[in-house]
């Protein structure tokens, strides 16, 4: 006779899910993921998303919603309440995750909604006209790791106690960045394939906001601080503005206006020759 | 390819037909029957799309589901349909119609969950044909039956037969019946946190012994107020949606187009059957009225309107507290603030008089500057607390801190404000107790204790009064006022001693004099002090 397995403590289910591309132009995709490990990145050729979630069924319901006449597509889950299962590494149990990849050939307007979340984010090789990232207390790595084919509108991200990174911004191909930073240990990159101005607008409340700027490129920053030390190694000042010197001479302009209080802002010059 | 699948399933007919079925089992039969039936579909629809009727549809998304519990597959096609294959508890369902069982654990639920655990990573026309030629050798019992059904399920998946169509509508109706009564529920969990008062669970309890009493209808209506879902506010029963069992709504009309299997009751509200809109039970609105408007009511009709305007001014009459229940409220507690206030003074004077003494000689001595001190470190607070978490924060070690620092400052903070109250509270009753005295009171004991109580007296006092005569009406608002401004003074004052004082261990500011005795002090000295009593007795 077989012992009765004892039933275990929650239920994890994976689910899989993915959509073939069927004549769509753009896409508008919404992820909402509150807890775990998240990671996103380009999907093959033909496929318009695919997404691989692993979650506590017991907890959190997915979502997973395409309205093929509006082009949108919401991904992520909603919680039923009572307490989160986060897993437990040390037991061997796994975390809760949620993998997603989405078209490269298609444009599209990505807004990601984060919780306390370990994010992997790679957009390059994806096609975006806007990006919103917004996350809470979470350790975020978002790159760029090739040049964006579309012009982006403008990239805006949001953390709240975090570590954000973000590298290669320059791929991304936005004309205005928007940053804001509650406390943290913040690290932009602005690296990258250029293709004009770009213009970023960057508030960071408490912590250190480590800025990586491509030696060659023109800089412009306009700090407004409050108890916040400012790095200003490499730039000349002109007014109440810190310049790259050849800054009219140069090409690709980058405008940064930094707002920040009670930190510091380091710089960091990436690349040869400047 | 479609000419030879549709001559074996032919064939396999023709087989079935003249196989003799004397000595097979009931659950053999069974089985053969409905291979044979799903061969039949099978061999119909390959003619159906040999002669180009049937649809070209192709899956355009996959989901796949593993969880220990169950292992599904929903293949979405280009035509907006669904199918769903899963194996779920025991049996395996098409489209959510059973069509075999399996063993959990078995030779077919292991070589499922590998096929949908391997097929999840592929594209869907991949998964598709993967799931196209799952065949498992070996199979027995249930198993295998369930195996031959899903290998006939399997090569029609991207196209429903009008029986599985049905049996998928079936499901679909089922799964949107059973999705709505989660939602309603869910519903009326929220709408009822939200919406429902004190007053309006008086109202409800009065209508359900007020129905109680109506001998017609009184007993089930009453029981279905007490044991039915209650949804607040206006409802409309769509077209096409189908509610089971009651449905009661408080304080809101009910729109019915589409089917209430049982009885419709309103409390507070119209019920409004619309055309093509069925009751299967009764309608009743209480403190309203039910409508007829092409809609069939298979029960009875009711409508009770005075019994619902009095329940409704009953519950209203229930909710509003008597002015003696408010009075015995408000003294209740500032009597138990006064007690826990006074326990907390003693337990202080009792293990630091000094420091307490020091606090309240600080205030007395040095109000004003003790009182902005106070009013600075209110407004410091904040920032030094945001500069304590960020200073942690960016030395990495004091993260770990950090918690614990939050929690120390916070509760110093509280501490620092209480303790301050409380010396504020000893000096104003050392001053009231020596003024006293000085106009020749007798005062039997003055101590620390005796200070902190007269001096609590005095500071809640207003507290009291508010109490006391808050039946009057809006002129108790000035107590409060006074009160709170007494209130917030004694704090900020006491805080700011604290500061000064370095929570009593400083006598800088607290006019305390080693030297000899001033005018002020021999002022303050009152008659009943040791030297007057030795005075007394050397004379």
């Amino acid at each position: 006779m077989a012992a009765a397995s004892p039933l275990p403590a929650q239920t994890w289910r994976t689910l899989t899910s993915a959509r073939q591309r069927h004549g769509e132009t753009t896409l508008t995709v919404n992820v909402n993921y509150g807890a775990g490990e998240f990671r996103l990145g380009a999907a093959p050729e033909g496929t318009l998303y695919r997404m691989e979630l692993r979650y506590d069924e017991d907890r959190f319901t997915p979502v997973r919603d395409y309205d093929a006449e509006a082009a949108r597509l919401a991904l992520g889950i909603r919680g039923r309440g009572g307490r989160v299962n986060l897993g437990d590494r040390r037991r061997g149990e796994p975390v809760p995750s949620l993998d997603i990849e989405l078209a490269p050939d298609i444009p599209l307007i990505l807004d990601l909604e984060l919780g306390a979340v370990k994010s992997r984010v790679d957009l390059g090789g994806l096609a975006l006209r806007r990006v919103r990232y917004r996350t809470g207390a979470s350790e975020t790595d978002l790159r760029f790791s090739q040049p964006n084919p579309e012009d982006c509108e403008e990239l805006q991200l949001e953390a709240g106690a975090a570590a954000f990174r973000v590298w290669s911004i320059g791929n991304a191909n936005c004309r205005q960045v928007r940053f804001d930073g509650g406390v943290g240990d913040v690290t932009l990159d602005f690296s990258g394939a250029w293709r004009g101005e770009m213009a970023a607008g960057l508030n960071v409340a408490f912590g250190t906001l480590t800025l990586m700027l491509p030696r060659g490129a023109g800089v412009s920053v306009r700090v407004t601080r409050f108890l916040a030390s400012f790095e200003r190694t490499g730039f000349v000042k002109r007014g109440d503005t810190y310049y790259t010197p050849g800054y009219d001479a140069s090409s690709r302009r980058l405008a940064l206006d930094v707002r920040a209080a009670l930190g510091g802002i380091d710089v960091v010059w990436t690349g040869a020759g400047r | 390819m479609y000419r030879s699948r549709l001559l074996g399933s032919l064939l396999w007919l023709t087989l079935l037909a003249c196989a003799p079925v004397r000595d097979l089992e009931a659950g053999e039969r069974k089985g053969k029957a409905a291979d044979a039936k799903a061969l039949l579909v099978d061999g119909l629809r390959f003619v159906r799309h040999a002669i180009g009727l049937e649809k070209d549809t192709t899956a355009v998304s996959h989901t796949v589901s593993l969880s220990p519990r169950d292992a599904s597959v929903e293949l979405e096609l280009a035509d907006g349909t669904t199918r769903v294959v899963a194996l779920r508890a025991g049996e395996v369902l098409v489209d959510g119609a059973p069509i075999g069982h399996y063993r959990a654990g078995g030779a077919l639920d292991r070589a499922w969950r590998r096929l949908l655990a391997e097929g999840a990573a592929s594209d869907t026309r991949t998964l598709l044909a993967a799931v196209r030629a799952f065949k498992v050798s070996g199979l027995a019992g249930d198993d295998a039956a369930a195996g031959r059904r899903l290998a006939a399920a399997f090569r029609n998946l991207t196209a429903a037969s009008p029986e599985e169509t049905a049996a998928g509508r079936g499901g679909v109706a089922a799964q949107a019946a059973a999705l709505a009564t989660q939602g309603i529920a869910a519903g009326l969990a929220d709408s009822i946190a939200k919406v429902l008062t004190m007053a309006d669970v008086a109202t409800l309890d009065s209508l359900e012994r007020a129905l109680r009493a109506v001998p017609d209808i009184g007993p089930n209506i009453a029981v279905s107020v007490r044991r039915s879902p209650l949804r607040v506010g206006d409802v409309t029963v769509q077209a096409g949606e189908v509610v089971r069992g009651n449905l009661v709504v408080f304080r809101g009309d009910v729109d019915v187009i589409g089917t209430v299997t049982g009885d419709v009751l309103v409390l507070l509200g119209d019920v409004i059957s619309h055309d093509g809109g069925l009751i299967g039970g009764s309608a009743v609105a209480v403190g309203g009225r039910v409508v007829e408007a092409g809609g069939t009511i298979r029960g009875d009709i009711k409508t009770l309107t005075t019994l619902g305007r009095q329940a409704a001014a009953q519950g209203e009459g229930a909710a509003r507290r008597s002015a003696l229940d408010r009075l015995f409220n408000d003294v209740g507690t500032v009597v138990a603030l006064f007690i826990a206030l006074a326990m907390v003074g003693f337990g202080t004077v009792f293990f630091g008089r000094r420091y307490v003494e020091v606090v309240a000689d600080t205030t007395t001595h040095s109000f004003g500057r003790s009182f902005v001190v106070g009013l600075l470190g209110q407004l410091l607070l904040l920032p030094a607390f945001a500069m304590m978490i960020v200073g942690l924060v960016l030395t990495i070690v004091g993260i770990l801190v950090l918690p614990f620092a939050a929690l120390a400052f916070v509760l110093g903070t509280a501490l620092a404000v209480l303790g301050g109250y409380l010396a504020v509270a000893h000096a104003v009753g050392e001053t009231v107790t020596r003024r006293r005295m000085a106009n020749g009171a007798f005062v039997r004991s003055p101590n620390s204790y005796g200070y902190i109580f007269t001096g609590l007296v005095g500071l809640l006092g207003l507290w009291a009064a508010a109490a006391l005569f808050g039946w009057i009406g809006p002129v108790v608002a000035l107590f409060k006022v006074a009160a709170v401004l007494v209130t917030w003074l004694a704090a900020t004052t006491g805080f700011g001693a604290v500061l000064l004082s370095r929570a009593g261990m400083r006598e800088t500011f607290a006019g305390r004099y080693s030297g000899e005795m001033t005018d002020e002090y021999l002022w303050a000295t009152p008659p009943a002090t040791p030297t007057a009593a030795r005075t007394g007795r050397q004379q």
